[in-house]
């Protein structure tokens, strides 16, 4: 009959997906050592770990790796899901509709103090709507000129920015981006006015190298590349210390400029989550991230593995957030 | 002429609130940058215009449209039978129904409910043809979905 | 350059690798080819599996699903008129007409035959002068992009069918149904209501989505309810035969097949466009190639096919050569690079001469393998339409609904594909024609920001545009193509004058 042959072949094709899936995707090996059920039984299930930026971005990559090492702790499987828009305020909000039951959890980051005080999170959901499992990693941030530009150093180059306040064109990665933020931070303890060009990080590599503008203000890990080709040449690193893949490149501290400002990332739930479960999550999560792994693994992003508890999390974001709020204030952004 | 009239004034209300929308939105805080409001309000007014032409437009007749070569997709369909439209409403209204109890009690019985609806309207037995396929239709998908590729369907929001 | 041939070589035959190009290229080819999946989600998935592999290999594997993602979204456009992925939208238009004409055999075999043709042609281009190139797309900024991406919507113009007027409304409220999410510079709400699941904006998929299938399907149904819940189906069993374009045709659509390979490749190097852009552009020097085009002819099925697979290719060249994703696909690649210590840059040609040759051999492999797999696949692909088409249709129905929630995993696009495929349904009910909504739909964003990122450099001075002169060259070519309907018939009331 003609259905039934249909429904057998339906069947077979779904069975073939499955197959090819089902070697893909690699559900946390064999758990080390099951877990003590002392108290609460948690996890019993999978958890959903949802990440806010696209699928294959620096974000993706690493926060899946993170959560591959602390599945294998909890002895289940953390999916991590892309939920991507509104600058990270479509995934925290749904991370915050769900259940406080430690099997949501979502990869925060800078990103929900700048999404906040821009006015795309509702009123009562500020970074406080969430409780730190353990903050992760840091990156840093550098300025990079093209590397024929009549700079040699950042000397020069504030030199120039001063004689001419509001023509030196800055791409940065959009309005209220990090890097928006960063430019803004630098703008400040330089003593300069830039002319801010909200591009995206990527259009902003572009724009550098076919001369649109004359700097630009962009995670390091985007600048490396093109300063280890020698087609940029990165003035400064804004950040707490130099990096791996570029030792030549001073942080602005050492060049007696006080601003320091670095993207966190690291693991959150929503802020009812019970005690116990909170801290088995952070035990499971520091273990991943204090790994060899993934401490290479992060090494390749040029990320610096920073771990701390979800206290410490908690009283830094606040810390965080206060200074971004100062921030956003000044380049007119902040709405709440 | 009737029909192109009517379209043409549901435009111009979308258009207007739209419009009103826009209004709404923020001035920009960049220099030389035309700000949140410059596109819609371009667009709407083209749109406007486009549907004030509409409204004074003769409609087509049908044996003039047919003349016409180098047509959209729609063409051939169209010459087979006119399908009367409060039936495929009908069809759309039921899906909306099961999006809407996908959305509350669950990808599964949502889909089920709605697609043995839709099955049995256009003719099938409801019971055993139309629940039969569509529960395997659904469970299939389902189990695809949720267990092989670990995408999580919607599981209801009242449970 | 003959070492890192031979050393290449080496790499990309490796079993591994081979085994993992195959797998990559049917997911690819199976994911685009079934409604609501798209090769997107494929890239995904895959995500995890690259961890684990060595570099070659897990290139291999998302460059095979991006190949056979781009080439298997044919399919299900032709067989059911809806397409599989967005840069297949327009090879609807023609793929289908010959699909109803009995003919589905011929278009999917042109699209075997241009997928590939593009493919190859777009990796020649990447092989022979990647570095010139980069350095082209460099010089394109807001401005240029801009003007190119305008000249893509001016062939709305063209795609707009008996009247102009519906054509333009239809490609005006695509464009303006962009402006729904957050503000492309200011990353403000913009007709949001405040819902988060706006936010998103109004995506490509789920309209696409909904507006090809849900109408296709209700009107199923409705003649199946006609005919007691069996749907009519062509009692003549047309005999579908899989069948290569012939010599001829393939003589006489050389040019075209290059020119629109050439738009897919050029496109694809320039980062902020792609695909479906691609593939309507090569659309257009199809209608000029052939005035039959839209009622069913091979070039309409070619030049699309021949300028998203193009793509590839092109998207590969500011990866490799700058470290720049053009586009969603290539970002998940780049990833793949990171993870294993390649940074994709100026200097991975100087460090990793062997591996990017091994990449260009595996492209070559791949395409092979689409080929391949794609002239047998046909033969099953086809037996498709032997299916009752209501159980056809139940399946892609319940497809519509997982398909647009998988996307962004938000059920606001469920609600989205829903109503636009409502609003499909009574545009094509009213004759307003649907591809100019997608097309602007696709470019809408890519206008909006461009042109005002272009004025924040200029301070507001509309000089910026005219300038430039890429700009200003295509900025002419989109004057002309949207005024040349109004000054036709005026020329051709002049000859016709003149020889009275």
């Amino acid at each position: 009959m003609k259905k039934s042959k249909f429904m057998i072949i339906v069947l077979t094709v779904l069975l073939a997906i499955t197959m090819l899936a089902g070697c893909s995707s690699t559900p946390a090996e064999q758990p080390t050592e099951p877990t003590e059920p002392t108290e609460t039984p948690f996890p019993e299930k999978s958890m959903d770990l949802t990440i806010l930026f696209g699928a294959g971005g620096a974000a993706d990559v690493i926060g899946r790796k993170l959560a591959d090492g602390a599945a294998k702790e909890l002895g289940e499987p953390i999916v991590a899901n892309v939920r991507t828009g509104g600058g990270g305020a479509v995934g925290y909000q749904h991370v915050l509709g769900q259940k406080a039951d430690g099997y949501n959890l979502v990869w925060n980051s800078t990103s929900i103090c700048v999404t906040y005080h821009q006015g795309n999170m509702p009123a009562d959901q500020d970074y406080s709507a969430f409780r730190g499992v353990a903050k992760i990693t840091e990156e840093a941030s550098a300025i990079a000129v093209k590397a024929d530009a009549p700079w040699a150093n950042l000397e020069e180059f504030v030199e120039y920015a001063k004689a001419n306040p509001g023509k030196v064109t800055v791409a940065n990665s959009g309005v209220g981006s990090f890097n928006h933020l960063t430019a803004a931070a630098i703008e400040d303890a330089l003593g300069v006015e830039f002319k801010h060009i909200p591009l995206d990080s990527k259009e902003s590599v572009t724009a550098l190298l076919g001369g649109r503008v004359d700097a630009m203000v962009n995670m390091a890990f985007d600048a490396i590349p093109q300063v280890q080709a020698g087609e940029m040449r990165a003035l400064g690193i804004v950040g707490t210390q130099r990096i791996d893949a570029m030792p030549d490149v001073p942080t602005m501290k050492e060049q007696g400029y006080d601003v320091d400002l670095l993207m966190w990332r690291g693991i959150a739930v929503p802020k009812d989550t019970p005690d116990e479960i909170v801290l088995k999550l952070q035990d499971a999560f520091l273990t991943s991230a204090n790994s060899d792994e993934f401490k290479e693994f992060a090494k390749k992003y040029s990320l610096t593995v920073a771990p701390t508890t979800g206290a410490e999390f908690d009283a830094y974001m606040a810390e965080q957030d206060e200074m971004i709020a100062k921030l956003m204030d000044k380049i007119g952004l902040k709405k709440q | 002429m009737k029909q192109n009239r009517i379209i043409a004034t549901v435009l111009l209300v979308i258009i207007a609130f739209w419009a009103y929308l826009t209004t709404q939105l923020p001035e920009t805080t960049m220099i030389g940058e035309p700000g949140p409001k410059f596109v819609p309000a371009v667009l709407l007014g083209i749109m406007a215009i486009l549907s004030v032409s509409l409204y004074f437009t003769k409609d087509l007749q049908k044996a003039e449209e047919t003349e016409i070569e180098a047509d959209e997709i729609e063409k051939e369909i169209e010459p087979q039978e006119e399908l009367p439209m409060s039936g495929a409403l009908k069809l759309f209204g039921i899906f909306f129904v099961g999006i809407i109890l996908v959305y509350l009690v669950g990808f599964t019985i949502g889909l089920i409910v709605s697609l043995s609806a839709m099955l049995w309207m256009i003719g099938w037995k409801l019971f055993p043809r139309a629940i039969l396929f569509s529960t395997t239709v659904t469970l299939a998908i389902y189990f695809l979905f949720s267990w092989a590729l670990k995408i999580p369907l919607p599981n209801g929001s009242l449970f | 350059m003959l070492e890192y041939f031979s050393q290449g070589l080496v790499i990309a035959l490796q079993w591994e690798n081979i085994l993992f190009m195959f797998i990559g290229t049917i997911l690819g080819l199976v994911f685009a080819s079934i409604p609501g999946l798209t090769f997107s989600t494929a890239l995904i998935l895959m995500i995890p599996v690259t961890f684990g592999l060595d570099p070659v290999p897990a290139i291999s594997v998302l460059l095979g699903v991006f190949a056979g993602g781009m080439s298997g979204g044919s399919i299900s456009a032709i067989l059911l008129g809806i397409p599989g992925t967005p840069s297949a939208a327009a090879t609807v238009i023609d793929g289908y007409e010959m699909a109803k004409k009995g003919e589905a055999g011929r278009a999917l075999g042109m699209a075997v035959y241009a997928s590939v043709f593009g493919g190859i042609f777009s990796l020649l281009v990447l092989m022979l002068v990647a570095p010139q190139l980069a350095k082209v797309a460099l010089k394109f900024g807001p401005a240029e992009i801009f003007a190119l991406v305008i000249f893509g919507l001016s062939t709305i113009v063209s795609l707009s069918g008996t009247s102009l007027n519906k054509g333009l409304l239809a490609g005006m409220f695509g464009l303006l149904l962009t402006t729904v999410g957050l503000d492309p510079v200011m990353g403000l709400q913009r007709f949001t209501f405040g819902q988060s699941w706006l936010m998103i904006g109004i995506g490509i998929m789920p309209v696409m989505i909904g507006m090809f299938a849900l109408p296709e399907i209700i009107e199923t149904f409705q003649r199946a309810k006609n005919n007691k819940g069996v749907s009519k189906e062509p009692t003549d069993k047309q005999v579908v035969k899989a069948s290569f374009p012939t010599l001829k045709e393939m003589k006489s659509t050389f040019f075209l097949m290059i020119k629109s390979s050439a738009i897919g490749t050029g496109l694809g190097a320039i980062p902020g466009t792609g695909g479906p852009i691609a593939s309507f552009l090569a659309y257009d020097q199809a209608k000029r190639h052939n005035p039959k085009c839209g009622k069913g002819v091979i070039e309409g099925v070619g030049a699309p096919e021949a300028a998203n697979n193009g793509v590839t290719g092109g998207a590969m060249i500011p990866l490799l050569t700058l470290g720049i994703p053009g586009d969603s696909a290539t970002a998940i690649m780049l990833g793949a690079f990171l993870i294993h210590g390649l940074a994709p840059g100026p200097l991975l040609f100087q460090n990793y001469g062997d591996l990017v040759y091994a990449i260009f051999i595996s492209i070559l492999i791949i395409y092979i393998m689409v080929l391949v797999i794609q002239f047998f696949g046909i033969r099953l692909f086809v037996r498709v339409l032997d299916f009752p088409k209501v159980n056809l249709m139940i399946v892609i129905l319940a497809m519509t609904v997982v398909g647009s929630f998988a996307i962004n995993l938000n059920f606001g696009d469920v609600l989205i594909m829903f109503f636009a495929g409502l609003l499909g349904y009574l545009m094509k009910r009213y004759g307003f024609p649907i591809t100019p909504l997608i097309l602007a739909l696709v470019l809408g964003y890519t206008i909006e920001s461009n042109f005002r990122k272009a004025l924040v450099y200029s301070d507001g001075s509309l000089d910026i545009f005219v300038q430039s002169p890429v700009s200003l060259v295509f900025l002419i070519l989109a004057l002309i193509m949207l005024l040349a309907p109004l000054i036709k018939p005026i020329l051709e009331k002049r000859v016709k004058a003149d020889k009275a």
